[in-house]
Order: C-alpha cells, then sequence, then structure tokens
C-alpha cells in the first residue's frame, strides 16, 4: 500500500528536495524500511543504524504518536497522513 | 555516522532587528528557564531571510528546563501544515542559554546532527561575556556532526 509521508522542509538535504515522499508498506516499520532504501542518508541520519527507530524519532500517524499505539508496528492505510519528526531539543548545558 | 551530506552550507541570516530583540527580551525574561520557538523564512542560494518567530513552550521535564530545552515536534508538524501553500518555511529554531554563551553545547550539536538543514539560533543572556546576545549555527556538512557559525546580518 502506498502512503504519503511528511518530512519538515529543514531535512530536505536528506529526501533529495521532498517534504513529502510517497512509500510502500503496510505498517510503520514497513514505510521506514521502504524511505530507508529510497533515501538511505535520511535512514542513517534519523533512523537508527539497524534498521530500528530510533529515540529522537518521532513518528506520528493522523497526529497520534506511535509511541502510543503499536509503535512500529502500527498500522497504516493509504489517505493516513503520515508524519517523521527528529527530536527538537538541546540547551547550554555546562560542559565541565 | 559517516558524511553523507551534500549541498551548499547556510552562508548567512538575515535577522532583522525587530525580530531579534523580542528573542532577547523574552530570554531575558524567562531567566533561569531556557525559552525556545520555531524560525520561519525563506531561502535563496546560501542565504536564509527570516519573516517570523514562534514562540514555543519549553517540553522539557520542568527540572531540567534551566540547562534544556525541547519543541514538542507537533508543534512543528502543526506550524508547517499553515505554511504549506506560502513561500515561507520552517527554517530552524532557536533556543537561550540562560547562564552559558550562546555557543552550541555539546547536547545541541547531538540534536543538530539529526537536523542538517536547519539554522540553529542561540540566545545569550550573559552577553556581557561574549559581546554579542544572539548567534546562528548549523551543521557543519564537511564532518556531519560539528557546528558552523553562521553570520547574522
Amino acid at each position: 500500500m502506498s502512503v504519503t509521508v511528511r518530512v519538515p522542509s529543514a531535512l530536505r538535504k536528506l529526501t533529495s528536495g521532498q517534504s513529502e515522499l510517497t512509500a510502500e508498506g503496510n505498517t510503520v516499520r514497513e514505510l521506514l524500511d521502504d524511505l530507508g532504501r529510497e533515501n538511505p542518508g535520511l535512514l542513517e541520519r534519523i533512523m537508527g543504524a539497524d534498521g530500528d527507530i530510533q529515540q529522537f524519532l518521532n513518528v506520528f500517524v493522523n497526529g497520534s504518536d506511535i509511541r502510543y499505539e503499536d509503535d512500529l508496528d502500527t498500522e497504516v492505510s493509504a489517505g493516513d497522513e503520515v508524519s517523521i519528526v527528529p527530536s527538537i531539543a538541546g540547551g547550554g548545558v555546562i560542559e565541565q | 555516522m559517516s558524511n553523507e551530506l551534500q549541498g551548499e552550507q547556510i552562508g548567512e541570516l538575515r535577522l532583522p532587528a525587530e525580530l531579534s530583540g523580542p528573542l532577547v527580551v523574552e530570554a531575558r525574561k524567562s531567566v533561569p528557564h531556557e525559552v525556545c520557538g520555531l524560525i520561519v523564512g525563506r531561502r535563496e542560494a546560501n542565504r536564509v531571510w527570516v519573516t517570523r518567530t514562534i514562540s514555543c513552550g519549553n517540553t522539557a521535564p520542568p527540572r531540567t528546563r534551566e540547562t534544556q530545552f525541547e519543541i514538542d515536534p507537533r508543534r512543528l508538524i502543526e506550524e508547517e501544515r499553515s505554511l504549506r501553500n506560502s513561500e515561507d518555511e520552517i527554517v530552524g529554531f532557536y533556543h537561550s542559554h540562560p547562564a552559558s554563551d550562546p555557543i552550541p553545547s555539546m547536547l545541541d550539536r547531538t540534536y543538530m546532527a539529526l537536523w542538517p538543514d536547519a539554522i540553529w539560533v542561540i540566545v545569550g543572556v550573559e552577553v556581557e561575556m561574549v559581546g554579542r546576545a544572539i548567534r546562528a549555527w548549523s551543521l557543519d556538512l564537511a564532518d556531519g556532526k560539528s557546528a558552523r557559525e553562521v553570520q547574522v546580518v
């Protein structure tokens, strides 16, 4: 099944300039695997090297965080709005 | 992480005084806590023009907000949705360093590495230390992990 995945515009270097990608899959895991095959830079930078989702990547299906659904096994269907957003954080931690 | 990044490094950030002034005011008012938000603008070759800033709540755990910030990713999704038919886009993020120089910390650089095309504006509060309150940074595309200063004009 073909699903549209939205990627923030500030990640366009990893997606050949696209902020809307099409991926094949019936679960979030399958979508991410497919996205990674098409966009290896995206896979390497924002997903874990072992292909598992890393802690800094947030995935939303129709606005719901998949951590509160079935995580990577969350099912998706055509017409769902899937967004991936790396965490936005940091801060002036005083370094010794 | 290997260097898979290509493209031109952001060379210049145009940040008008009417937008930078309120960032400093917001940062000072919120001491000892860090403030944060989204930066909206346009890209033109290797220049970025800021057209608006959007203050966001700091969603880092309350006890850590003096030295850390976090922006709810849903906020970015909402704002990008509202910008879909606009020439503007979210070009980066800002946050304050209430007690340290406006230079990316190791923690900042960890997150910068996830955002190769974003501008990171850091607002210093203790500006006497460095002379300038606002400095901008982006990921150094040559190594994909260090921070590179972007000239603010």
